[in-house]
């Protein structure tokens, strides 16, 4: 009934999922989680694809894309969270040399299958 | 023929946009808030192509664009804008100076949910904030009623007798972004309808330097005429609205063939009806189809639709409603902490409780639709529902929707 | 009195992507069956905070005689165009599809997931749109395509309707946007009903 009174508590205590019956036991405020926020991925209808060879890893992609799902990998290559990006190409707009590289969703379909 | 006249399809924000054209609105101040950007969009683009004769000012806030209507109308212009929600909200100080000064602006309302959370859609919350800074408001229920409602505004507003500013709201979303076809009239016979903008100000106020005189200074408390006294003119000038409207109305239909009721409330299947709900905006307008449903199984049911909000329809509702066994009041909107929680519902409630033909009337509240939520005719049909089986039992029906006295339809977890 | 809860007018779903037209496209359906003599039409699009890419929804209501007093979302459509058909993969969507469904699809699009309909049919708009260089910023727009191709299966309105309509609206483009419409008015078929 008062689950809610923990979700201000520390990350790891806190609820994974809000789940309510009611709106009686809703928290008095509306609450997302980083994790739980609305996943974009869906609304893409181009993809980035980053070219290794030529990427230089200056981190602009980083930097620019509004969404905050670009990362750097362990090997120092960016890595695209294709959870939360949607698509929009700014990443290919201000990549310097050109790395990033927006191909419609169904090639980058069928080329993740091959 | 031209763009301005005719059946024409428009969104319902376009409506007012072109009502205030053929109004022959001299100033507009403008500052954008969803969902009523588009009214000022379009007039900008009409005075921009020079389709209408306007001075168009691009304000840096809701607050500054009432403060430029005052000044505008102080200097006797017909003056025109259109905002919503937070707006409103922002603009509330010089709102009630607007109507102080007792000056006929003319300003729309795409009522919309108040933040947090953060909402666009229909609700008319926004306006209920305002209700009673002495502007005259109604609530629409279409977009052939927004066209018109702009035009009689001013007939009424311009009244010497009522010099009120005119508030007109509609549900955002629902019928500023949705189009319809609607009517618009030749433009001589609406140069007839409305009364002419005076050359030398209005009667009570005008800014020239010829004619020099002073206002909005401070009057001590005890100094006599004094605050109270102009507050109580305030007061009365809504009174007097009442037959005012009722006579515009009336004027409307004979000159325009569209019907308003009697301008306060329009009635329909009330007559013999025994149910009697009380329900504004569009939701109404939908209602009109659960009322047929419900007496074609044999539900004496009637809707009166509650088309005036300031001044409040009082003599209206009882006439309206005095031969009912039991209303309902359904709102859309929230007044938090008050006798029902929905404003139309608690002020209704007050309003029949001095009559003596209604004291006794048992008043059902309603809340419904709030934030722009669907309201499909199932769920009120089951208002009416509600409303019969409260008055077979003789006491409120208990279910998960009812909190205290009133009950919450469509809320989430409840069937 | 045959007063009913059950509608006595045409409706219309939208499903597309913001930026393909879909909410153009129920405003333009009404103008069409406007200019073609229905009495009463009302378009109710479904906007929010939505952006380029992110599935949207759009209704049209069409009467030919009585007002149109129902405001409220459309539950069960008479007929639905569906913009994008990889929109069918969100099974809200899927699910949701009820009466005639015509999608925008080349012809090898598996329809399984929507088994349930049973009456499709499928036009290529997107390619028309690029052949006839309907694009804005890179993006085809399918209103007036899907919008040809749905006279074809209803016969609501007529080309010439369209015709008049597109070049008062859109000025020296409405006759590009006929072309297109018309081609994808010949070339929808049908797959299923």
């Amino acid at each position: 009934m008062s689950d809610w009174k923990n979700i201000c508590k520390d990350k790891d205590s806190r609820p994974k999922e809000q789940k309510y019956k009611n709106w009686k036991e809703l928290t008095p405020i509306p609450i997302s989680f980083p994790d739980n926020a609305m996943q974009t991925g869906n609304w893409r209808s181009f993809r980035p694809v980053l070219d290794k060879e030529k990427c230089t890893k200056c981190g602009i992609c980083w930097l620019y894309c509004p969404e905050g799902t670009i990362k750097q990998g362990e090997d120092g290559y960016y890595v695209i969270d294709l959870t939360y990006c949607k698509g929009c190409g700014i990443c290919a707009h201000e990549c310097p040399v050109g790395a990033m590289e927006m191909v419609t969703e169904e090639e980058a379909q069928e080329s993740d299958v091959e | 023929m031209s763009e301005f006249e005719g059946k024409r399809l428009v969104k319902g924000n376009f409506a007012a946009s072109y009502a205030a054209r053929a109004a022959n609105v001299q100033v507009v101040t403008a500052f954008p808030i969803t969902p009523q950007t588009l009214v000022v969009e379009k007039i900008s683009e009409l005075v921009d192509s020079g389709k209408m004769n306007c001075e168009f000012v691009r304000m840096e806030s809701e607050h500054s664009v009432m403060a430029g209507l005052i000044g505008a109308s102080y200097a006797g212009a017909r003056t025109f804008s259109a905002t919503s929600g937070q707006g409103l909200l922002y603009m509330a100080e010089p709102v009630h100076w607007a109507a102080g000064t007792r000056l006929p602006i003319v300003m729309t309302i795409a009522s919309r949910g108040i933040a947090p959370p953060w909402n666009i859609w229909a609700d008319f919350s926004d306006i209920v904030t305002q209700r009673d800074s002495g502007w005259l408001m109604a609530l629409l229920s279409g977009h052939q009623e927004i066209y018109d409602s702009v035009l009689m505004a001013y007939k009424i507003s311009e009244n010497p007798d009522v010099m009120l500013p005119y508030m007109l709201a509609y549900g955002g979303f629902i019928l500023s972004h949705t189009s319809k076809p609607i009517h618009m009239p030749k433009q001589s016979l609406i140069d007839e309808f409305l009364p002419k903008i005076p050359k030398l100000g209005w009667d009570h106020v005008f800014l020239d330097p010829d004619r020099p005189i002073m206002h909005g200074n401070l009057i001590m408390p005890n100094t006599t005429p004094g605050y109270q006294e102009f507050r109580m003119k305030i007061q009365l000038a809504q009174l007097k609205a009442k037959p005012i409207i009722r006579e515009v109305a009336k004027e409307f239909k004979e000159t325009f063939g569209r019907d308003y009721g009697n301008g306060m409330v329009q009635e329909y299947k009330c007559k013999d009806a025994e149910f009697i709900m009380i329900n504004c905006g569009i939701l109404a307008k939908q209602m009109e189809n659960v009322v047929d449903f419900m007496r074609s199984l044999g539900h004496k049911v009637g809707m009166l639709r509650l088309r005036t909000y300031r001044p409040f329809p009082t003599e209206d509702i009882i006439d309206a409603v005095k031969h009912a066994k039991i209303i309902g009041v359904v709102d859309r909107a929230t007044a938090f902490g008050s006798p029902t929680g929905g404003p139309i519902s608690s002020e209704t409630m007050a309003a029949l409780h001095n009559d003596p033909q209604t004291k006794d009337l048992r008043v059902i509240p309603f809340i419904n639709g709030i934030g722009g939520r669907d309201v499909v005719t199932q769920q009120q049909k089951r208002q009416f529902e509600i409303l019969m089986e409260c008055y077979d039992k003789g006491e409120l029906v208990k279910n998960e929707e009812l909190m205290s006295t009133t009950y919450w339809t469509g809320a989430m977890g409840v069937k | 009195m045959t007063a009913n809860l059950e509608k006595d007018f045409t409706e219309v779903t939208f499903h597309g992507r913001g930026g393909q037209g879909a909410i153009t496209a129920s405003n333009l359906l009404c103008a069409f069956a406007f200019e073609e003599g229905y009495n009463d039409v009302l378009d109710i699009p479904k906007i929010g905070a939505e952006r380029r890419g992110a599935p949207i929804q759009a209704f049209s209501k069409l009467s030919k005689e009585k007002e149109i007093k129902d405001f409220c979302a459309i539950k069960s459509a008479d007929y639905t165009l569906v913009f994008d058909f990889t929109l069918l993969d969100i099974p809200s969507v899927a699910t949701s599809l009820k009466g005639t469904v015509i999608i925008n699809a080349p012809d090898f699009v598996d329809l399984d997931c929507i088994a349930h309909v049973k009456a499709i049919w499928l036009v290529d708009a997107t390619n028309i749109a690029i052949n006839n260089n309907l694009m804005i910023s890179g993006y085809p727009i399918l209103n007036t395509l899907m919008l040809g191709a749905y006279a074809k299966v209803t016969g609501q309105y007529t080309l010439e309707t369209m015709k008049k309509v597109l070049n008062q609206r859109f000025g020296s483009r409405g006759e590009q946007n006929y072309i297109a419409a018309k081609e994808a008015f010949e070339s929808v078929k049908k797959v299923r009903g």
